[in-house]
């Protein structure tokens, strides 16, 4: 054979060699992409559609994650993650802790993993829809947790900002959350006299249906949920209990707030409001004709065109000042959404709870930790 | 006249060329495009990825051909007009001969591409070009000047020796400018794809120029641009060791022996910083997504870095063996074949740690025999600290055989003649780049800032929580037995939470970890460039032998000193470890080269090489070498396209083809290699061409 056929075959026999140790190796294939639907809501099957989420190629989590012990593996092993999700992060239950880590890894990093190895995962490249991640939550609290049909629905609670648009990955991070200290059960019984919220609130044969009953809040509420609740009241109005503004055409007619009791004949084509309206601790239920009333919502908008200051009432749907917010307005009997630019607004006053909102000037920090005990220890058995 | 006619003729036939392969591609781009509806076209019997896959494969290597030789032919060009060695401009011209059928190869495979995008991926291809279009005309633009250039540049060769001869080089230096310009406008396209920026979340441009200048742009740029060199000089070698080896005549068997050594030359020291502009794609990928990132090393790529390892091991063992064998031709190298068994056995077992797995997929059983995934002893040599080490110490090896083979036929002047400086500190001063980085690192830099905040931080974080624990035991019994009212309390607490927060963040900060081992780097660099600068001004030069020894002991103890301590740290701090060895091994380059320049001025020939007494088994170590680049630089297009996992543009435009899914290794391997077949026969057939219009002079 001369040189040049020699140095043929040397370079087909490299090439070969090539393809052969390539082939021997394990031979691993990514599938094309396959959006799991989640079927049904039952929390076994979104366990199960979790679990074939977590597993499949187009969620990479195993890329990271382990489910046994592994030293080298780059991000937490998620093994019996389910029973230590809600101790993980002070103030945080697990179904709140679950959810943040996903929509926002970096909150919240394991000791002694990095930041920034885990993007949200309801952002490109994993891009999984919202109901994909309520399913991997509800399968990652299974392991070592129980996943029911209650932590289900605190996923779907701590889900909504997330699934609304309202929250973005990083938001919070050096926001200040209030520890949770444990306070004592009997403080916090005679606290929660003293300190008269049993004069608005229910607790089983006790108290008046003024604010929410609190009779089972400690089976669905988390501590960190409670003493927010205590400290910001407005910061989350139990729904049925947000005040709705009620501003009259008439000039000078004193402004009503309160809760509704009643849209008659419905809340779509409404023509009368009934209202309740707190004085001191007692309501009243008034009855507003909408013909005579401007605007009716829970958010008042300070509106200034043409060098003209006025309020505008309605539903708050989104949006703040600064970018323009959108309301719901009655008009003519019927609900309309309108977006009031941001150039035109000067304030947006959201509903205000009528719950005081100066426990921690008048509480020390016993009371309003044995006020939280109390409320968890309210599971509901009187 | 002859020349001006002939250079007249040769330009009007390669723009009539250059100007129908435009257009085909503009007729594909403007008026086919627009006119297709669906989102995916289909490709009969083949899949359309493959079909797209072949085509640009086989584009690139012939890109790559086209970049990296004119490089080559301009270096070599250079040498000759600064030594005025007469054979370095021979051997310039003989590659630029090839460059025209080449270019015309790349344009075709090239068209072929644009026409395969947009008939099988028109909706991809109607939303790059909603963005890139207006980098289309500038595209075409500099093809033109290219093709331009490279007939003036060839064909007035000639015409243009003596007092021409650097207008000429500056000819040579804007065809290279243009084809790097090419190239970086085609990387911007590639690279947009894999770190799309400049676009909104659903894709809208925003800024062009943010498009072009996304996070994976300049580290492609930078690593395409080196690998064209090392492409471009083993290419070179081949095509040497090819006519050495069928070649009947002395005369020629010497020319190309010589012309092969230039070559590899050429490419080693390519090759040399390769791995480090490597590293620089990989921690920019990283940084651009670790998601991306971990996919490329750990997740479904990892095997293909072990195939990458086994490529890239070739290439520095024969590369390597190639000069031990080159010993043999030179008067006064065998003094150096003692080193050689010490420096293959390091190499060897370098290398066989580089292709270590990580993660072995094993059966139960095995898994069970080894005790668990890992295995006991290999397990250790899987990870990146071993990885890295072992790469580093290969280049420190691969180095001290240049200098040992640049030393070959020399012998030391007793007394260093006067003169000869420029050289030596010009390279001596180039070690300042490492100093300077080190430096700053360690010194200056976020870290090094947040290394000194951090005890004040801590000291204050301390007084505070003690101001709010008073007598207690902790915090949480201080804040329970308080009569003060809750919200002063969560002031304070409030206010001890920032400056925790704080703290935390000092002790994040990146290179908060590292600002001590930089200063110590830097220290240490300072010392043996001083040395250096001493040995060449004041002990002229009774040091630098053993300086030189030192360095590259103190360089390859760092290397190996970082590489353990790896394993006793956490990922985090383990990752900024591959920089100090990175800068110990430049450091360590640049100062011996500084040294061994300035000893070796004024030494003595011990006798002329003997060009052509080499055996042939060095050309086909040649051959292997340009069979494997060519190989990596298709395995290499696969990963970087294939972590875009299931996207055209990653996170932007989803692939949503029924090919959306990443190959085997075994698949991929034989479409990589039909590519190389491929691309070598075309490149055989230039070769044939290239030497019937003219023998070696």
């Amino acid at each position: 054979m001369n040189d040049a056929g020699k140095l043929l075959l040397f370079v087909v026999a490299i090439a070969a060699g090539f393809v052969y140790i390539c082939n021997v190796i394990p031979q691993v294939k990514s599938e094309p992409v396959v959006e799991e639907t989640v079927v049904g809501a039952t929390p076994e099957e979104l366990v199960a559609a979790g679990r074939r989420i977590f597993m499949s190629d187009r969620a990479q989590c195993l890329t990271c994650h382990s489910l046994e012990e592994d030293p080298k593996a780059r991000c937490p092993n998620q093994e019996g993650l389910g029973a230590r999700a809600s101790e993980r992060k002070p103030g945080m239950d697990g179904a709140a802790y679950l959810v943040e880590s996903v929509y926002n890894p970096n909150a919240y990093v394991v000791s002694g993993y990095p930041r920034d190895q885990m993007q949200p995962v309801n952002k490109a490249p994993i891009a999984l829809s919202h109901d994909e991640i309520l399913a991997v939550t509800a399968y990652l609290n299974s392991l070592g947790g129980e996943t029911d049909a209650d932590f289900v629905e605190r996923l779907r609670q701590e889900q909504e900002p997330w699934r609304r648009g309202l929250l973005k990955a990083e938001e919070g991070t050096d926001e200040f959350k209030p520890p949770i200290f444990e306070g004592k059960l009997e403080q916090g019984f005679e606290s929660f006299r003293a300190l008269g919220c049993i004069e608005c609130h229910r607790i089983g044969s006790e108290g008046r249906d003024i604010g929410p009953d609190l009779t089972k809040i400690g089976a669905s509420q988390s501590a960190d949920y409670i003493l927010d609740s205590v400290l910001n009241p407005s910061s989350v109005i139990v729904r049925g209990y947000k005040p709705t503004n009620v501003i009259w055409k008439q000039e000078n007619a004193r402004d009503l707030l309160g809760t509704p009791v009643a849209w008659v004949p419905d809340k779509d084509h409404p023509s009368t409001l009934l209202i309740s309206v707190l004085e001191g601790y007692e309501t009243t239920e008034v009855e507003v004709d909408l013909a005579d009333v401007a605007c009716v919502g829970d958010t008042i908008v300070i509106v200034k065109r043409d060098n003209v200051v006025s309020r505008l009432c309605g539903d708050y749907v989104s949006g703040d000042a600064e970018t323009g917010a959108t309301l719901a307005f009655l008009e003519n009997g019927v609900w309309a959404e309108r977006q009031i630019p941001g150039g035109e607004i000067q304030a947006v006053r959201q509903a205000l709870s009528p719950m005081p909102s100066n426990f921690s000037e008048i509480a020390a920090p016993r009371e309003i930790y044995g006020i939280v005990a109390f409320l968890l220890a309210q599971q509901g058995e009187q | 006249m002859n020349v001006a006619r002939e250079v007249r003729t040769h330009l009007l036939s390669s723009l009539a060329k250059v100007g129908v392969l435009i257009g085909i591609a503009a007729l594909f781009l403007v008026v086919v495009l627009p006119r297709l509806s669906t989102d995916y076209g289909l490709f009969p019997l083949v899949e359309s990825r493959t079909v797209v896959w072949l085509l640009m494969q086989i584009h690139l290597m012939f890109a790559a051909f086209v970049l990296g030789v004119p490089i080559f032919a301009m270096i070599v060009e250079i040498v000759g007009a600064v030594s005025g060695d007469e054979r370095y401009d021979r051997l310039a011209k003989e590659f630029a001969r090839l460059l025209a059928l080449a270019f015309t190869a790349t344009a075709i495979f090239g068209v072929l591409g644009v026409a395969a995008l947009v008939l099988l991926y028109p909706e991809f291809m109607t939303y790059l070009g909603s963005i890139f279009s207006p980098t289309y005309l500038p595209y075409a633009a500099l093809i033109v000047g290219d093709a331009v250039l490279l007939v003036v540049y060839y064909y007035a060769w000639d015409a243009m020796q003596g007092r021409l001869k650097w207008i000429h080089i500056g000819i040579g230096a804007l065809l290279n400018l243009g084809g790097t310009l090419l190239m970086f406008i085609a990387n911007a396209w590639a690279t947009f794809m894999m770190s799309p920026a400049g676009v909104t979340e659903n894709g809208t441009l925003v800024s062009l120029w943010q498009a072009i200048d996304n996070p994976l742009w300049w580290p492609i740029n930078i690593h395409r641009l080196i690998a064209n060199v090392a492409f471009g000089g083993s290419i070179a070698a081949a095509y040497a060791a090819i006519r050495f080896l069928t070649t009947k005549s002395e005369k020629e068997r010497a020319h190309y022996d010589w012309m092969g050594y230039v070559g590899n030359f050429v490419a080693m020291w390519a090759l040399i910083p390769l791995p480090f502009a490597g590293y620089y794609l990989g921690r920019e990928i990283y940084g651009y997504s670790a998601q991306m990132g971990t996919s490329l090393m750990g997740g479904a790529f990892s095997w293909l870095f072990i195939i990458q390892a086994v490529l890239i091991g070739a290439l520095f063992i024969t590369a390597n063996y190639y000069m031990w064998l080159g010993l043999g031709r030179i008067p006064g190298g065998e003094r150096y074949y003692r080193y050689v068994l010490s420096m293959e056995v390091l190499i060897f077992l370098s290398m066989a740690i580089w292709m270590t797995p990580h993660t072995l997929v094993a059966s139960l059983a095995e898994a069970r025999r080894m005790g668990g995934a890992f295995h006991p002893l290999l397990g250790i040599f899987g990870v990146m600290s071993a990885k890295n080490t072992v790469v580093n110490l290969v280049i420190l090896t691969t180095f001290l055989s240049f200098v040992l083979y640049r030393r070959a036929n020399l012998e030391r002047a007793p007394s260093r003649p006067r003169g000869g400086m420029g050289a030596p500190v010009f390279v001596a001063m180039l070690s300042l780049f490492p100093i300077l980085i080190c430096g700053v690192n360690g010194f200056l830099g976020e870290g090094a800032r947040a290394e000194r905040r951090l005890p004040v931080l801590e000291m204050e974080a301390r007084d505070l929580r003690a101001r709010i624990q008073g007598s207690y035991d902790t915090v949480e019994a201080a804040v329970l037995a308080t009569t003060e009212p809750m919200g002063v309390v969560l002031q304070q607490l409030e206010e001890l939470s920032g400056k925790d927060g704080e703290v935390q963040r000092a002790r994040e900060t990146p290179g908060i970890q590292h600002a001590a081992g930089y200063r110590a780097i830097t220290l240490i660099f300072v010392l043996f460039l001083t040395l250096a600068v001493l040995d060449m001004f004041v002990f002229g030069g009774r040091i630098g032998g053993l300086l030189q020894w030192a360095i590259l002991a103190a360089a390859a103890a760092i290397v190996i000193f970082f590489g353990v301590l790896g394993y006793f740290v956490e990922a985090e701090v383990r990752i900024g470890y591959s920089v100090y060895q990175v800068m110990a091994v430049l450091f360590a380059m640049m100062v011996v080269t500084a040294i061994d320049l300035f000893l070796f001025f004024g030494a003595r020939s011990l006798g002329a090489v003997k060009w052509g007494k080499m055996p042939a088994r060095s050309q086909y170590a040649l051959v292997l070498l340009a069979t494997v680049f060519t190989l990596t630089i298709g395995l290499m297009g696969f990963v970087r396209s294939g972590i875009r996992d299931t996207w055209h543009v990653y996170g932007v435009v989803r692939d949503t083809s029924s090919q959306a899914y990443t190959p085997t290794m075994g698949d991929a391997a034989t479409l990589i290699t039909i590519a190389t077949l491929v691309f070598f026969g075309l490149l055989f057939v230039i070769f044939r061409v290239g030497m019937r219009r003219g023998e070696v002079a």
